[in-house]
């Protein structure tokens, strides 16, 4: 169970929201998996990147739209996240069999929405905040 | 140009290292501005005496020491033999005796009224001198031979620490390469144990040309002498001057012998896991040899002297509590314990300045700060006047200029100065002591401590001075001993009738009463024996196979 | 969010840029481990995580408070903090008991002394509590020097190569030992080393950073070691096969066989094979490459096989084989590419890639 502080925000309206749904979303499903509730994990996991991935272009066009200059970067970077969104939906389509899938699965979402993605994405703070998109 | 630098600790370390340094570099100032033309006149008349004798001097020392203080280090740490683990300490005794010392007490023995020619007058039936030949004392062989006895130790202190550093595997080699133990000791042992012995005869000519008493005793015309005596004689203090900075001179090159052998050391070093050295036993004659080898140094260097100088305090007891003794001996307590004092105080100062900004410019401040070990005491009487004096007169201008007073000689001919002298000259003895335990204190372990809540000042408390604890301790004694011996920097820097228990020996002795002062003579090497056993005590503990400290 | 929390940190020393915008966080519980090379700012990160230097460009929060930026810093004794560093940094006139203790200021004194025995048998050096740290292994020593961080709770672990002074027998039981105890005290901890080995076996996340103190890779240890995003990271983990190429209709040649690739057609590229992506077989099946065996070394888990192409006697390839290889029994050999142990990358074009391209770390 993670939580957003404050020194996660961007202080952008729009980024924000995105990504507290975002945490919202991996909360909810480390809690069914903690209570072994593994049903429909491959469909809340796969609900999860969509939403992921409708984010990434939405910041990628606010970005380019404010003239971010590292923005090929950036998109480079959601390009990477790709593959591992693949092995998302793979450990959820085993969490039902597999106790490590469970265990990984629940470990690797933490980290990707906030190492990978929220933590990222402060590089631009400076630039978007207070720039409600 | 970024100032961050500039702060408390460096700012007061500058300061420090500045004010010890200006001693020394007085002298070199007032040597450069020549006037009356000195220069030529000592040139023509004593340069080349003084240079000659002091040359020999220190060839003769130097030769001497090496002799016995390598052999003596070679037997007491390769072989086996009987009284070994006696003279492995013993052999340090004649450090507790200063030279000056010694000379006073072999004169009065082995002079023409004294006991042994008149023993060997009676015994073959001489009636006057030119009946018989007997070496002259009070010669330059004579003071080569005093220096020789009490200098030694320090030839040996640091060879037989090389001999034992050396791998054991390294002597085996060349033993199954065919090498016996007088082959092994010539080829291999004594090469890699050069920086070491280079080191110890560079700090035996240091002291050589740091010594006044013998060389005034004897009528040795050294520089020093030569200093003494352009300086209380004619009173000339740009002369005094010139002939410092040529004795500087001899100073500098063995300062960079030193160094350069200091640094080639870390080379040679050849560490890892060692065994006890076995030990050559030696047999029948050489059994024999070895033992008589060791026990001369002892004997003549300490044993006898003391014995004598016990005699004597014994036979002149009454008279010598009635004199003076307890007030001069209370004035060398005071003054060394003050100067212990400051030169600890001054020495953590300075260590923790090096420690908190590691700049270039603080740690060659520092290392010239250290140097006065190095400059002999004339030379640095004669900077330390020069120093005060300008200070005097600057203040005293400065004084009637403003306020129409004057203020005279305010610092010169105080304990200031006798106290500045010893200061500069013994402040490297408790500096590197305390850098030298403060670096054992390593920044990872000043990290652990803040990150386990302690705060600059409480790990300064709980961590750091326990640890320095006994290095400032053992260094405080070092000065404190080193300053009750002190002759040559006393009897130029003192106030007027002020005598501490070194001036009053010298003065007594030079007046053929060395009897009333014996037992002044007495306490004087009763000191000199802690640092012998603070050190005795190290060997012991440096042992090969006993276990040593080692903190990851 | 409780744990560790930095994002845009970059740090010079001088002119030499150690840190570049470096992000990270680790939940509580979690380990992160920070891989690289020597000389990186691996270390800077940690002692900007522990108030031991001030940070220039950046946030550091933990816990959810912000202790460091380059406006605000706060002094490392009022973090929290533990520390473990490579030499121990053990207290050496404390006993081990005393120095567990040391951190425990605010405890009245037999608490601090039934806490710190605590932690020492979780360690199983109850015993030892009496010595000195003299007397002790280095083993004992690196437990006395991770209980005494952990003693105060603290909210954060920081490691700094924790390992490295240890004996290689001993380091695997160490580091499973010092693994345990950190899963069961949930602190989160960031552990820096450069042994890919450890890393992998330690971190619940692994961080590799470069030599121009950017990070190139963040991911599971699977993830670093299958599927490098550099040929940095592919190097990490040892000597890598190499062969040059161009990208043709998706795949680059080499004398081993073609391998896929998605970069573009005509892109200057070079193929980088782990030892054990190359398969050797006895009887060559059809097409695949003859190969000579030019020496075998056995390591006893392993084995390295160097072989030649048939033919070419300019360059060797290491195989590494796990089962039973005995080259004299033999006959004639063919090498093909396992496709899972091969990565594509463009041909280093700048310095600073080149630079990266020397550096190898690893056995």
């Amino acid at each position: 169970m993670v939580e957003l502080s404050k020194t996660f925000e961007l202080e952008c309206e729009t980024l924000d929201k995105d990504h507290q749904r975002l945490v919202e979303m991996v909360n909810a499903i480390v809690a069914l998996l903690d209570e072994r509730d593994t049903d429909n994990c491959e469909a809340r996991v796969f609900e999860f990147i969509t939403f992921a991935k409708g984010h990434f272009s939405r910041e990628e066009q606010l970005l380019a739209k404010s003239g971010y200059p590292n923005v090929g970067r950036h998109r480079e970077h959601h390009k990477e996240l790709d593959k591992k969104m693949e092995h998302l939906l793979e450990f959820a389509s085993m969490v039902g069999v597999n106790e490590m899938a469970r265990e990984s699965l629940k470990k690797e979402l933490v980290f990707f929405v906030m190492d990978d993605i929220i933590t990222t994405d402060l590089d631009f703070k400076e630039f978007v905040s207070d720039q409600q998109g | 140009m970024s100032w961050s630098w500039l702060n408390g600790w460096t700012i007061g370390t500058v300061i420090v290292a500045f004010i010890v340094i200006l001693p020394i570099a007085a002298v070199i100032f007032i040597a450069l501005t020549p006037s009356d033309d000195i220069w030529a006149h000592l040139a023509s008349t004593v340069l080349p005496l003084y240079i000659g004798t002091t040359l020999q001097l220190m060839i003769g020392v130097g030769l001497g020491t090496l002799v016995i203080g390598v052999g003596t280090a070679w037997l007491v740490s390769m072989c086996r033999f009987p009284g070994k683990t006696l003279f492995e300490w013993a052999l340090l005794l004649p450090m507790a005796m200063p030279a000056y010392v010694i000379a006073y007490v072999y004169t009065d023995i082995l002079e023409y009224a004294g006991p042994v020619q008149i023993l060997l007058r009676d015994t073959f039936g001489f009636a006057t001198k030119r009946d018989y030949w007997f070496p002259e004392i009070r010669s330059l062989g004579g003071a080569i031979s005093m220096m020789t006895l009490v200098l030694y130790p320090y030839v040996y202190l640091l060879s037989r620490a090389a001999f034992t550093e050396q791998s054991i595997s390294v002597l085996d080699a060349s033993r199954v390469l065919g090498r016996g133990p007088y082959r092994t000791f010539f080829s291999v042992a004594l090469p890699l144990a050069r920086p070491a012995i280079i080191i110890g005869v560079s700090l035996v000519l240091m002291e050589t040309l740091n010594d006044f008493g013998t060389v005034d005793f004897f009528a040795v015309s050294t520089f020093t002498l030569g200093i003494y005596d352009v300086w209380l004689n004619m009173n000339n203090v740009a002369g005094a001057a010139q002939l410092a900075t040529a004795l500087l001179f001899f100073v500098v090159v063995l300062v960079l012998a030193e160094r350069f052998a200091r640094r080639k050391k870390k080379y040679h070093h050849t560490s890892s896991k060692y065994d006890a050295l076995p030990g050559y036993l030696l047999t029948g004659r050489s059994k024999i040899l070895a033992t008589v080898a060791c026990s001369i140094p002892v004997l003549f260097g300490f044993v006898l002297p003391a014995l004598v100088l016990g005699g004597y305090s014994i036979i002149h007891f009454e008279t010598s509590m009635n004199s003076n003794f307890l007030s001069y001996a209370f004035n060398s307590f005071l003054l060394s314990s003050l100067v212990a004092g400051l030169a600890i105080g001054i020495g953590i100062f300075m260590a923790y300045g090096v420690r908190v900004r590691n700049e270039r410019l603080l740690k060659i401040m520092v290392r010239l700060a250290s140097l006065g070990y190095a400059v002999p005491g004339s030379v640095l009487a004669v900077g330390v006047l020069v120093t005060l004096g300008a200070v005097d007169n600057g203040i005293d201008g400065f004084m009637r200029d403003t306020f129409g007073v004057s203020t005279g000689l305010l610092l010169s001919g105080t304990i200031v100065a006798v106290t500045f002298g010893y200061l500069v000259r013994f402040l490297a003895i408790s500096f590197g002591s305390i850098e030298a335990s403060l670096a054992k204190v390593t920044p990872n372990m000043d990290d652990a401590s803040r990150s386990l809540g302690h705060s600059p000042f409480a790990t300064l408390r709980r961590v750091h001075i326990p640890l320095i604890r006994a290095s400032v301790l053992t260094a405080g004694m070092m000065v404190f001993v080193d300053c009750m011996k002190e002759l040559p920097l006393t009897v130029i820097l003192r106030p007027f009738n002020f005598h501490t228990l070194a001036t009053f020996v010298h003065e007594y002795a030079s007046d053929e009463q060395l009897g009333e002062a014996s037992l002044a003579a007495l306490s004087i090497v009763g000191f000199g024996i802690l640092p012998v056993i603070i050190l005795s005590l190290a060997i012991t503990r440096s042992r090969p196979g006993h276990n040593k400290d080692a903190v990851k | 969010m409780k744990g560790l929390h930095i994002f845009g940190l970059s740090h010079a020393y001088g002119d030499n840029q150690v840190l570049d915008n470096v992000g990270l966080m680790i939940p509580a519980g979690e380990v992160v481990c920070l891989l690289g090379p020597s000389g990186c700012g691996k270390s800077t990160i940690l002692r900007l995580s522990a108030g031991l230097e001030k940070v220039q460009t950046g946030t550091i929060a933990i816990d959810d408070v912000t202790v460091a930026t380059a406006d605000l810093h706060v002094p490392p004794e009022h973090r929290h903090v533990g520390l473990m560093f490579q030499d121990y940094a053990l207290f050496p006139h404390l006993s081990v008991i005393d120095n567990v203790t040391f951190g425990l200021i605010h405890m009245p004194k037999d608490k601090a002394k039934a806490r710190a025995m605590d932690i020492l048998d979780q360690f199983g050096m109850t015993t030892q509590a009496d010595k000195y740290p003299h007397t002790l292994s280095g083993g004992q020593q690196q437990r006395v020097a991770l209980a005494r961080a952990l003693a105060p709770e603290p909210k954060l672990l920081l490691l700094d190569e924790p390992f490295s002074g240890l004996d290689t027998n001993l380091r695997q039981k160490i580091r499973e030992e010092t693994l345990e105890v950190l899963k069961q005290s949930g602190v989160a901890t960031l552990m820096v080393t450069h042994d890919p080995e450890e890393a992998m076996f330690m971190a619940d996340r692994i961080k590799i950073i470069g030599a121009n103190g950017q990070i190139l890779q963040a991911g599971r240890p699977h993830e670093i070691y299958y599927h490098p995003n550099h040929e940095f990271v592919a190097k990490l983990f040892g000597m890598m096969n190499r062969y040059e190429g161009t990208v043709s209709g998706g795949r680059i040649e080499t004398p081993l066989g073609s391998v896929a690739s998605t970069l573009e057609d005509g892109t200057q590229a070079q193929v980088l094979i782990r030892p054990e992506g190359v398969i050797l077989e006895s009887s060559g099946t059809g097409g695949h490459t003859k190969v000579e065996v030019t020496s075998s070394h056995l390591l006893g888990h392993d084995n390295i096989v160097r072989v030649r192409i048939a033919g070419d006697h300019n360059k060797k390839l290491y195989v590494r084989i796990h089962r039973t290889f005995e080259v004299e029994l033999k006959k004639s050999l063919t090498a093909r590419i396992d496709p899972e142990y091969a990565f594509v990358f463009p041909v280093a074009e700048s310095p600073q890639a080149a630079k990266q391209d020397i550096i190898q770390t690893g056995t």
